[in-house]
């Protein structure tokens, strides 16, 4: 399994976001393949194969760009997990912000994580390092 | 005069008829002329004002003059009998007159006794004040005086001159209970009754009275004074009230009613409240509220505007029963005036509705900042990084140095918006305050700081007090002092020393180290906002830091200040008020 990439389904909207997102990716050690959409009805859709994203495969991992068009990323937290099949994804909330409040809401809504903005590689290490732990040895169900 | 008239007439009458008889049967010319000639001495002896011993004179005068016709003439007999007759009558009445003169006189001299020896004090006085006679009593009690201001207390004269008066001019003597000041300078209370002389004159009769009486007086008065006082203190009060009686008529009105309902509130006395207020109804702005507020039995409590005479004014109606023990029956109106208190109401809403407004923008001002204005800076960090780590062989070093400092601005800026975000925050809203162990807190602040405090003795004095505060805000504050302390010093040697005192209502704490030290001119202004006293570059530094610090203790009630000595270091104190349990005042 550890020889599997690492699907990763990022949802932002901001573009130079998205580039230092990857290239963090890029350079840590973690096999990972990544997935971009760009709103929250568009991360919705991916999840639940909808629309252009028939084919789109289940992420193992979400980051959650909060301030999103149409669909606000609290908004979507909020569906996957009240989802039956998507609760156990981890979701790590991207966030600007230091303030405090922002972080107790991600949690609150049930963020796995959250990472300051713009994803660094040492802070993408460091999160997939937590949540890999939890991902192998449970066994989450496949569909 | 008709009564001294009858003897007179009776006797002219039987001298008329004598004198007649004479005339019809013997007519005889002497003793015609001796009756002409004493009739008048007859009638003056009637009619003068003699005495007894005048009366027996006359007589015997009229008889003496009879005497000479009798002996002349000897036919008639009935002329000496009628002139006897006459002569005693005459003599009789005389009598009888200085008799009742003389009793007169006895009558006048037995009440001159009376006057003199009354166990009452009589004075004669003109209306003017001026004594002419007092009795024996008056004089004993009173001395040498010659005027009623003299002998009476002066707050009781104007009552005195006012019963003179009503017996001189009505004729009616008024009663009144008056204080005299005696010879020897006692009060005595008397009570005075005034007795009409003539126009000018009157008797001022005065009975001593009995403790009893004084103490009446003493309770009229006081109970006079005491209603006037609870008058004038209802009178004066804010609210309007009304007692209605049993029926529903107007007992009794404050004058402050009559402010309200533009009234004069004598008006409303006896009258049943809709007609008393019938006047004011136009005054009355809701539909429907005059027949609320003059229905007798309308309780509870009813808010009602009246606008009049260029004003508007809420009231409150409350209108309570009155089942009191001493008196049943009847209703108290209050009218509590609102306006003031409606009106700051509706200020108060609309201030709360503006700050609540106000700090709507700044949460929305905030989210804006920490995350519209942060986003762009964080990402020239982030690229200039990368920038650093990608090209690293193709800049030369003064290219490295630009984008160093590209990077570093940019970093600064991030910090700085941090601090902004966090000054702003404090006592933004209301923060949870709990029991705090201090001594935790700075275990836990100085592991956080792990990386900085490398190389730096740190001295933190044992059993740090718990205190009531906000945890977050708590490690905010020492994680800032902490930093200073280690970053503001330049020796090879670094001290930081945490300490703290129990002093009377609080706790102070400090954070000493013995870094560069600030000179005493500034020992305010580094708290202020983005004060830097070092050139940037030499220290890295928002300059929000110790506003921050400030901001905090402040906001939990307490101070901050700092002492220093240049080259030597600096102590920084703060103050925690003690408080025994959550939710006293701050």
């Amino acid at each position: 399994m550890r020889s599997k990439k690492l699907k990763i389904l990022l949802v932002e909207d901001e573009l130079d976001d998205i580039k230092l997102t990857q290239r963090a990716l890029e350079r840590s050690s973690v096999k990972s393949e990544l997935f971009v959409v760009r709103d929250g009805q568009e991360a919705l859709d991916f999840l639940y194969r909808q629309g252009s994203h028939a084919e789109a495969p289940r992420p193992d991992l979400i980051f959650l760009d909060l301030k999103l068009p149409k669909v606000n990323g609290h908004e979507v937290l909020a569906k996957i997990k009240q989802d039956e099949r998507l609760r156990r994804i981890p979701v790590i909330v991207l966030t600007v912000s230091r303030s405090e409040e922002d972080m107790v809401r991600a949690f609150d809504s049930g963020a796995s994580g959250y990472i300051h903005k713009p994803v660094s590689s040492s802070e993408f290490i460091k999160v997939v390092n937590t949540v890999r732990d939890y991902w192998e040895i449970s066994e989450l169900p496949r569909e | 005069m008709g009564r001294r008239l009858r003897r007179p007439a009776a006797i002219l009458v039987s001298y008329s008829f004598a004198l007649l008889l004479l005339l019809l049967f013997k007519p005889h010319a002497p003793g015609l002329i001796f009756a002409l000639l004493s009739l008048p001495l007859a009638l003056s002896s009637l009619l003068l004002e003699v005495g007894f011993a005048g009366g027996l004179a006359l007589g015997t005068i009229t008889a003496l003059l009879g005497l000479p016709f009798l002996s002349i003439s000897f036919l008639d007999w009935l002329l000496p009998i009628a002139l006897f007759y006459v002569a005693i009558s005459a003599a009789l009445g005389l009598a009888r007159r200085a008799q009742s003169q003389q009793r007169a006189r006895r009558a006048d001299a037995l009440l001159e006794e009376v006057f003199e020896h009354s166990s009452n004090l009589i004075l004669v006085a003109e209306l003017g004040g001026r004594l002419l006679r007092r009795n024996a009593r008056a004089k004993e009690l009173t001395g040498k005086v010659e005027e009623l201001s003299e002998i009476f207390h002066p707050d009781d004269l104007p009552r005195v001159r006012e019963e003179m008066e009503r017996a001189v001019v009505r004729g009616e003597g008024g009663e009144a209970l008056v204080r005299l000041i005696s010879q020897e300078k006692e009060l005595l209370p008397l009570e005075l009754k005034v007795i009409r002389l003539d126009r000018e004159h009157v008797a001022l009769d005065l009975q001593e009275v009995g403790e009893l009486v004084e103490l009446r007086r003493r309770l009229h008065e006081a109970e006079a004074r005491y209603r006037y006082l609870i008058e004038d203190a209802i009178d004066t009060l804010n609210s309007g009230i009304i007692l209605l009686d049993k029926s529903g008529r107007v007992f009794w009105a404050n004058e402050t009613v009559g402010r309200f309902f533009y009234i004069d509130r004598d008006e409303l006395v006896g009258k049943e409240l809709r007609k008393a207020l019938a006047p004011c109804q136009p005054f009355f702005i809701e539909p429907g509220s005059f027949d609320r507020v003059t229905s007798p039995r309308s309780q509870g409590r009813f808010t009602f505007t009246l606008r009049g005479r260029g004003e508007e004014r809420i009231l409150e109606l409350v209108s309570i029963p009155v089942e009191t023990e001493k008196y049943q029956g009847g209703w108290i109106n209050h009218f509590i005036d609102l306006t003031e208190i409606k009106r700051l109401e509706a200020s108060l809403r609309e201030k709360t509705r503006r700050l609540e407004e106000s700090n709507k923008r700044l949460e929305e001002f905030n989210h804006v900042v920490s995350h519209d204005l942060k986003g762009p800076v964080r990402r020239i960090e982030s690229f200039a990084q990368i920038l650093l780590e990608d090209y690293q062989g193709k800049l030369d070093a003064e290219g490295v140095d630009y984008l160093t400092r590209i990077k570093n601005q940019a970093l600064r800026m991030s910090n700085l918006i941090d601090d902004l975000l966090t000054l702003a925050s404090i006592g933004a809203k209301e923060e949870p305050l709990e029991e705090v162990q201090l001594g935790q807190v700075v275990t836990e602040t100085i592991e956080g700081l792990d990386y900085m405090l490398r190389g730096v003795e740190l001295k933190v004095k044992e059993a740090l007090p718990t205190v009531l505060a906000n945890r977050t805000r708590m490690q905010q504050l020492l994680a800032n002092l902490i930093t200073n302390a280690v970053k503001y010093n330049n020796k090879p040697r670094k001290l930081v020393e945490i300490g703290w005192e129990e002093e009377d209502g609080y706790w102070k704490l400090h954070v000493r180290d013995n870094g560069i030290g600030i000179e005493k001119q500034y020992w305010s202004k580094i708290f202020e906002l983005f004060e830097v006293l070092h050139p940037n570059g030499d220290y890295e530094s928002t300059g929000a830091g110790l506003s921050i610090c400030k901001r905090i203790v402040e906001n939990h009630g307490g101070k901050i200040w700092v002492e220093s000595e240049p080259e030597r270091g600096s102590t920084f104190y703060f103050t925690i008020p003690k408080r025994a349990k959550v939710g006293e005042p701050r």
